[in-house]
């Protein structure tokens, strides 16, 4: 199975964001596979992930292949992702908040179950 | 946020936010019924009028085009007249049960809504073709990509090819234009008549070939190359897209002519050829479908929308593949027929308000017929697929093993997805069913009718268990955007 940590956003990462003639909602902070990102309130998560150039959103269960957003209309299920613990969470679907987990997804993804 | 209850009765429950149920809704709303309409997105709006989050603001006057104006004056009005109306977003419907109980989920809570009337606008999905490297990160629907740059403001990559059939393909590409990706490429696997002079001088009253016109004329003042019979091969890369292969393709059946194909570095690919009503729905309410050899299965109706089934109606691109001006048109019809089907408009009042849509409907007819019959599907390009091809993107079915399935005597889609697991996953079929249904048909040599297709079963969207066991009725309060006030702890 391929690593998607190689696929993370590093430090100097660049931002696909177009800025002219907009403003964002307030600017927060997500947590994806233990990084903070940049993210504006408003956006999904699909999108705050993209704007930083990251395309591989998760891994299947079969052959490990790498998956990301495909029908971007709550169709396909291939950009789902892990958040606040929840796997197959459609990310195209899904707004940011503050403070959000985010995790890449492999294969069927894993429950925490709190006691 | 503001908080609710869900009513647990009402008169006419419409499922889809699109134009179709918005419209439906705002005719409901004038006739004075109680009514619930139910959208999977976080905003109404469809995938045409899709709105940008509440959070946007536009700091400078947006050029609009035909279709942003259209979209912004049909929310205008639903604004103005549907506020009796009953919003349900981010919320599935998962099945229709007996006595018109309509099921819902959100994230974290469900419930059941009787009705007397139905409305199924659930609005329609992009033909799924497959081809090598389709499921690579970097791929995306046409449809998908536009709503994604329309709404996000964020570019899905850097130098694209669009791919596929149809004047989607030629707005896309603008769409994309102007957020400054690099669209090396638009291909179009057929010869459309909507590209020529003639065909839209004539049709230039129209609204529809009034957009189509303004599109190509955008896309040759980008320089963007628009690429006759020829498509996207395939799509190169190890993690995301780095290539595409493309090249032409017969003008008759669009086989690709692998012989002269070209391999060029892109990092976005968006193909789209054409679409496929939802009709989930409208099958498990066990209405009458038929089948159509451009489009696939489509519901069947009377010209006011109401299918088989007593007190079902169904509109817009769900029901066939009309686009947004004609699904409004149908919307109102269906919205307008309910009402008076219980009896809250007189049936003479009730003529009197769809003479208008009806007409508009009939007017475009022709025009629509043109359209579809140019972008409807050739099977050429089903040779496009390879052997280690992964058909069902969901179960990672590859292209072998459905022929293998073949090659044991396999003859239609449901014994298929018993034998290969096709169509058992998340998206219950209907990324793999169109493409392998049509292979099927052509390979075998037998009809679409016995070819048959996948059975949707309920629940037609995935939910988790969490949701269904947190089943709400009207004399609780959830919030009304989303249903995150229902506490996470409740669920685990």
């Amino acid at each position: 199975m391929k690593d998607l940590k190689e696929n993370r956003p590093g430090p100097s990462e660049s931002d696909h964001r177009v800025n002219t003639g907009i403003s964002r909602g307030a600017e927060i902070e997500l947590i994806v596979d233990g990084q903070p990102i940049r993210a504006y309130e408003g956006e999904t998560v699909a999108a705050a992930i993209l704007a930083t150039g990251r395309r591989a959103l998760r891994t299947t269960s079969e052959t490990g292949e790498m998956r990301g957003l495909y029908c971007g209309i709550g169709i396909c299920f291939d950009c789902v992702m892990i958040i606040d613990d929840i796997p197959n969470v459609r990310t195209c679907q899904t707004f940011v908040e503050n403070g959000m987990v985010v995790e890449s997804q492999k294969g069927e993804g894993k429950w925490s179950v709190k006691t | 946020m503001e908080r609710k209850n869900i009513k647990d009765f009402q008169d006419i429950v419409i499922i889809g936010g699109g134009p179709a149920g918005i419209t439906a809704a705002i005719e409901a709303a004038r006739a004075g019924v109680q009514c619930t309409l139910i959208d999977e997105a976080p905003r109404i709006g469809g995938q045409v009028c899709r709105q940008k989050p509440k959070n946007f603001e536009a700091t400078q006057k947006e050029n609009s085009n035909a279709e942003q104006v259209r979209g912004q004056k049909l929310l205008d009005e639903f604004n103005e007249i549907a506020e009796p109306v009953q919003v349900l977003s981010s919320t599935s419907v998962l099945n229709l049960q007996k006595n018109k109980e309509v099921l819902w989920a959100s994230d974290r809570a469900s419930g059941i809504i009787r009705a007397k009337q139905i409305i199924i606008a659930t609005g329609a999905y992009e033909r799924p073709v497959p081809f090598p490297g389709w499921t690579l990160p970097g791929v995306m629907t046409v449809g998908g990509a536009k709503s994604f740059i329309k709404t996000m403001l964020v570019k899905p990559g850097q130098r694209a090819v669009i791919s596929g059939t149809g004047p989607l393909i030629v707005s896309t590409a603008n769409r994309l234009h102007e957020i400054g990706v690099e669209v090396l490429a638009v291909l179009e696997a057929g010869t459309p008549p909507w590209s020529s002079k003639s065909f839209l001088k004539e049709w230039e009253t129209a609204d529809f070939a009034r957009e189509i016109a303004d599109d190509l004329r955008e896309l040759k003042q980008n320089k963007i190359p628009l690429l006759f019979n020829h498509a996207v091969f395939e799509a190169h890369g190890e993690n995301e897209v780095t290539g595409i292969t493309y090249g032409p393709v017969d003008a008759d059946e669009w086989i690709p002519l692998n012989g002269q194909a070209k391999k060029i570095a892109a990092d976005f690919v968006a193909v789209g050829f054409g679409f496929i009503p939802n009709t989930e729905l409208t099958q498990i309410a066990g209405c009458q479908h038929d089948f159509d050899p451009g489009i696939g299965w489509v519901v069947e109706r009377d010209k006011l929308m109401q299918t088989s089934v007593p007190g079902i109606l169904a509109a817009g691109d769900g029901a066939g593949i009309s686009g947004a001006i004609i699904a409004e048109e149908e919307g109102r019809i269906a919205g307008i027929k309910a009402a008076e089907n219980i009896q809250a408009i007189p049936a003479k009042e009730a003529k009197n308000r769809y003479d208008r849509p009806l007409g508009r409907i009939h007017s475009f007819e022709k025009f629509r017929r043109a359209l579809n019959e140019a972008s409807a599907i050739r099977s050429g390009l089903l040779q496009l697929i390879q052997s280690e091809t992964l058909v069902c993107r969901c179960e990672e079915v590859a292209f072998s093993e459905v022929n293998q399935a073949l090659d044991s005597g396999v003859g239609d889609l449901q014994s298929l997805k018993l034998f290969t697991r096709l169509g058992m996953g998340p998206c219950q079929g209907r990324n793999c069913a169109p493409s392998m249904g049509m292979y099927m048909c052509h390979t075998l040599n037998r009809p679409p009718e016995e070819v048959g297709h996948i059975n949707p079963r309920p629940p037609i969207k995935p939910v988790t268990l969490g949701a269904l066991a947190k089943m709400v009725n009207e004399k609780e309060t959830i919030e009304s955007d989303s249903f995150d006030a229902i506490n996470k702890e409740d669920i685990l």
